[in-house]
């Protein structure tokens, strides 16, 4: 049998030899110049080093679409009915922050609906009893309205529905009693903080309507969290004005959280500005950090390596997940909450089973080496003009340029 | 060469090796798959 290299091969050229990672089956290798050459040309002398190219997908058989082949089990995986069904409910769009680059901007900050409530409660009664629910409570700013987590929570425990919940939050009005409530009330294992900055920094970038500053409190938050068994996912919105300050951050917070294996962070990219970075500042800026000290597990580097090839990019396309809006309005994509003209429908009256949103898998990404990581890319960023890409690429072709 | 991470076997699998060659108790799924996917057209 005749093999080629595999078309998910990514290389970097480093001091210590060639890095090979495969993006599809997620190998991993260092290569001597001769080995690097055996690969590339198929010229392998060596029969054991061709078996582990083979056996690790770096080499594969010469006849073989890969891409086509992955896009086809994608969509047969796609159809395979899932055993949960995933909600992302709006408990208010007020905010007690004014970000610069908040989607939300010009949407009616109001309180979820009762009306909205109770359909929920409805929608989610309605589905079968052994139907996993994850919910996942966003704003606004969600612990602004705590009530209807509350409410929820407590009628999916009294049906002993099993549900799980995750919540986005700026983690300013977090408290010993909310930490209490997330642990033991409301299933809440997992959480996402955004820190877009250090002292000052980020108390400019968040533009608290309180001018309380917040950043040191947040910190002392999220110490407590993590004593308190629950995950921490911290985002660091990243642009040109605020990139240096975010290595920064990033070196702080690895002195804050290195003994809290619970603790990550990482970065994410604002696009759809004059100070967006380019894809090369992007891998740079993160090399910066991983050369700083920052662990790549603390970054989520670790994890990317290893996830499974995305069958869809996000919620959008999945017919197990919705948004609801605090009108009711549901989406495939939480990004539209607030625009009912985006709306799929309505909680109230909605069927057991959700309808998938439309995805655009376009040239650009069918013959893009990151595809398994990222399938596409954020619909709503592509729809807007702005950079779709996820942040995965980045963060691999920094790391392994470190190796 | 060093492996640092090993590939996916069974991703590799999927895409790469006929699914009689795959041992143990996912050989039918993956021979479903498979049928489905590379014997007959596609999966829809």
């Amino acid at each position: 049998m005749k093999y080629k290299q595999s078309f998910y091969n990514i290389h970097s050229r480093n001091p210590e030899g060639h890095i090979v990672y495969n993006t599809l089956y997620n190998s991993l290798v260092r290569l001597t110049d001769s080995e690097y050459a055996a690969l590339c040309f198929q010229t392998c002398a060596d029969k054991e080093l061709e078996e582990e190219f083979i056996a690790n997908g770096l080499w594969v058989g010469e006849n073989i679409d890969e891409t086509d082949r992955y896009i086809n089990l994608s969509k047969l995986f796609r159809n395979i009915s899932m055993n949960s069904r995933s909600i992302t409910i709006a408990t208010t769009m007020k905010c007690n922050a004014r970000c610069k680059y908040c989607y939300e901007q010009g949407i009616e900050p109001k309180d979820i609906s009762a009306e909205t409530e109770a359909g929920l409660l409805s929608y989610i009664n309605s589905l079968p009893p052994e139907k996993n629910i994850d919910l996942t409570w966003i704003g606004g700013e969600p612990l602004l309205n705590t009530g209807v987590i509350d409410n929820i929570s407590s009628a999916l425990k009294t049906s002993g529905r099993n549900f799980r919940a995750y919540i986005i939050t700026n983690g300013s009005l977090i408290t010993s009693e909310i930490i209490h409530k997330m642990k033991n009330e409301w299933n809440i294992a997992e959480l996402q903080i955004t820190l877009d900055g250090v002292g000052d920094e980020y108390e400019k970038r968040k533009n608290y309507c309180s001018q309380i500053p917040y950043f040191k409190k947040i910190l002392r938050h999220i110490t407590e969290l993590s004593r308190n068994g629950i995950y921490v996912h911290i985002r660091m919105n990243i642009d040109r004005d605020n990139a240096e300050n975010i290595v920064t951050l990033a070196a702080i917070l690895k002195l804050y959280y290195c003994d809290c294996d619970n603790v990550f962070f990482y970065p994410a990219f604002l696009s759809g500005s004059d100070c967006a970075l380019s894809d090369r500042e992007k891998v740079d800026l993160i090399g910066q950090m991983l050369a700083d000290g920052v662990p790549a597990k603390k970054l989520t580097i670790n994890s990317r390596l290893h996830s499974k090839p995305k069958i869809r990019p996000c919620m959008i396309c999945d017919p197990y997940s919705m948004a609801v809006d605090t009108n009711g309005c549901t989406y495939n994509c939480d990004r539209d909450m607030g625009q009912p003209e985006k709306s799929a429908g309505n909680i109230s009256g909605l069927p057991g089973n959700t309808v998938a949103g439309e995805f655009h898998l376009d040239n650009m990404c069918v013959q893009c080496k990151f595809l398994p990581k990222c399938f596409g890319g954020c619909t709503s960023d592509r729809e807007q003009g702005e950079c779709f890409c996820f942040i995965d690429k980045y963060l691999i072709q920094a790391y392994i340029e470190t190796l | 060469m060093d492996i640092i991470i090993y590939g996916d076997e069974k991703i590799i699998k999927l895409i790469s090796v006929p699914a009689e060659d795959i041992p143990g108790n996912e050989q039918e799924a993956l021979m479903q798959i498979k049928k489905r996917l590379f014997d007959k057209g596609d999966a829809e």
